[in-house]
């Protein structure tokens, strides 16, 4: 039966009519097998390429200094005109502290660990890595009153900050202050031994940098999971060119102010009474001060006659003549955590934080005048703002923001739409190549 | 190899067994002008493949032709076969009716069914060698083969004495 099969298909076969091969299937054969072998290599070099920069583009920028394109340096140091916010894809931080002059230091929430810098000099931006600032702690420990966790010196030259070391079971944590000198990059350390280790506040500095004032509260625990602390907290005044501690006779304070030739303290106490004391014991002096009790972000006059302090539960911004009535300078401050900064002139400087960072105005925001205020765009949650005080009597200087590098999601965005794009021409050609060739058999 | 080395090569091998690759297409396909796309193709693809065909060159193409042109019924999704062209005979015998018939018929099987037939009556290859040239299991084959057959019946009662199914070859 299968013989009979056989046969039969074998006469379909040699009935069916004569076919033709086109001359050219030799010629067609071995170009597209050309094409293959420079095709196929130059894809994957391609696509190596496309995926190497894909990689590199996911680091984003390596440089840890972001200045204004083509920005003329500043005849003089000064503060600009306006803050800009560092974008939350740029994360080179330095440890290279020789930067210059700065007019301003904050921490965004959106940057843990470094601080944000802005040269007086040029404008451009550096995040710092200060060593053995826990910038997370910093915020955590400051207290209600006063919550930088550093500050700049009046010119600019120098940062001081709260330093401490890792927890090791059973030892006190090495804790203090450090220095870091902007012109030289040394760093500077002052610890304070007291307890288990100390937490720092409220840094502030006399006019001509001699002397930092700091709030303290001492450990009476501290390890790795946590830390509790001891009261009173209590006050204390580093001599910068000695080197030496010395403690002002006022516990119990978290809000103080010292004066700016380093002399006075001013401190509120209780509801209604306003201390100013000096170094000695008995040299300390009460005054009565309505609304007092809430009172942080005290700063004295450069003359040493007053004090400018907000008032957190009247939302007001008032200067107290120690024995005299306090005049509210600025209302309607509410409750976003204005602080007083310096003095420009005869006006307190505040800080108004608002939406996507706020400005620096000299007395009330609404009348302030327009020349002399420094902008914060684009910011996140700033934890805390220091600025140079010496600065703020100076013009300000109009720097543009900084060349920030593209954002890496965007490259990568790109670099895909191009990988895609190209795939997709390939794909188009060899389709129609192959129906090229279907045509062309025909 | 050279160019001209292979190009001669591969024209004389193309003047040698294109007729008899053209009788296989044709009964793969069951039209002309299928059948001479399905030569041209496999002979492109061996063309350009010339220099890595270290074996037959023929089995080459044949297994080229095999599988494009199951993949070729794939992509159209035919499900039904229309009847191939059926040259003109000056002459209608019995055997010519026989042979139309089974033309008609191998039009209605799938595409895999007609391909197993051609090669295991018309290219006489052994189940095992069929098995190798597609890439398929051998049960595959026999099952193929066993239900190709009893399509045949169905479809051309007449052919009965030809398609009987037997236990093997």
């Amino acid at each position: 039966m299968t013989e009979r099969l056989k046969e039969v298909m074998r006469e379909i076969g040699e009935q069916a009519p004569p076919l033709s091969v086109a001359e050219d299937v030799w010629r067609r054969g071995r170009r597209a097998r050309m094409r293959d072998v420079v095709l196929a290599p130059a894809a994957a070099a391609v696509v190596l390429v496309l995926l190497a920069a894909v990689v590199w583009s996911g680091y984003g920028s390596r440089s840890a200094r972001f200045a204004p394109a083509e920005q003329a340096p500043s005849t003089q140091p000064a503060l600009p005109t306006t803050l800009y916010g560092v974008p939350d894809w740029v994360d080179t931080p330095t440890t290279d502290l020789a930067i210059g002059p700065v007019s301003a230091l904050w921490l965004e929430n959106g940057h843990q660990d470094p601080v944000v810098a802005v040269s007086a000099v040029d404008g451009s931006y550096r995040l710092l890595r200060l060593p053995g600032f826990d910038a997370w702690r910093s915020t955590v420990a400051g207290g209600i009153a006063q919550p930088e966790g550093a500050a700049l010196s009046p010119d600019g030259t120098r940062v001081a900050y709260w330093w401490q070391e890792s927890p090791s079971l059973g030892q006190p944590v090495p804790s203090g202050v450090r220095i870091a000198d902007l012109a030289t990059g040394e760093v500077a350390t002052y610890p304070i031994e007291d307890g288990a280790g100390v937490f720092v506040s409220g840094l502030s500095w006399s006019s001509d940098g001699t002397y930092l004032s700091a709030t303290v509260m001492a450990q009476e625990t501290w390890t790795e999971t946590g830390s509790s602390g001891r009261l009173p907290t209590y006050v204390v005044r580093l001599d910068t060119r000695a080197g030496d501690w010395a403690r002002w006779p006022a516990d119990g304070v978290l809000a103080a102010a010292m004066s700016q030739d380093g002399m006075r303290l001013a401190y509120p106490s209780g509801q209604e009474t306003l201390v100013v004391t000096g170094m000695g014991e008995g040299s300390s002096r009460r005054y009565e001060a309505v609304g007092f009790g809430d009172a942080r972000s005290l700063v004295w006059s450069p003359d040493g006659r007053r004090i400018a302090y907000v008032d957190g539960a009247m939302g007001q911004l008032l200067t107290v003549w120690p024995g005299k009535r306090p005049v509210a300078t600025a209302s309607n401050l509410g409750q976003r955590g204005e602080q007083v900064l310096g003095w420009e002139g005869p006006s307190p400087t505040v800080w108004y934080p608002g939406s996507g960072g706020g400005v620096l105005a000299a007395g009330d925001r609404a009348t302030s005048n327009e020349a002399t205020r420094t902008r914060l765009q684009d910011m996140g949650d700033v934890e805390w703002l220091s600025v140079a005080t010496g600065l703020l009597d100076a013009p300000r200087a109009d720097f543009a923001e900084p060349d920030w590098p593209m954002n890496p999601r965007w490259k990568v965005a790109a670099l895909v739409a191009t990988a895609g794009l190209l795939l997709l021409g390939f794909l188009w050609w060899r389709l129609r190549e192959r129906r090229r060739r279907g045509a062309a058999a025909r | 190899m050279r160019s001209s080395d292979g190009e001669a090569e591969f024209a004389a091998f193309v003047a040698a067994r294109g007729p008899a690759l053209g009788r296989t297409a044709y009964l793969l396909t069951g039209d002309r002008h299928l059948a001479e796309d399905l030569v041209q193709t496999a002979l492109y693809k061996t063309a350009k493949a010339w220099g890595q065909i270290h074996r037959s060159p023929e089995a080459y193409v044949r297994r080229t032709m095999y599988h494009e042109n199951v993949s070729w019924w794939r992509r159209r999704r035919l499900h039904e076969v229309p009847v191939g062209d059926v040259p003109e005979r000056p002459l209608r015998t019995a055997d010519t009716d026989t042979r139309l018939a089974l033309e008609q018929a191998l039009a209605r099987l799938t595409p895999k069914q007609r391909t197993i037939l051609v090669l295991r009556y018309y290219e006489d290859l052994s189940e095992s060698q069929v098995a190798a040239a597609l890439g398929i299991a051998l049960g595959t084959v026999k099952s193929q083969t066993r239900h190709a057959l009893g399509r045949l019946r169905t479809l051309a009662p007449e052919l009965q004495d030809l398609v009987e199914v037997s236990s093997g070859d």
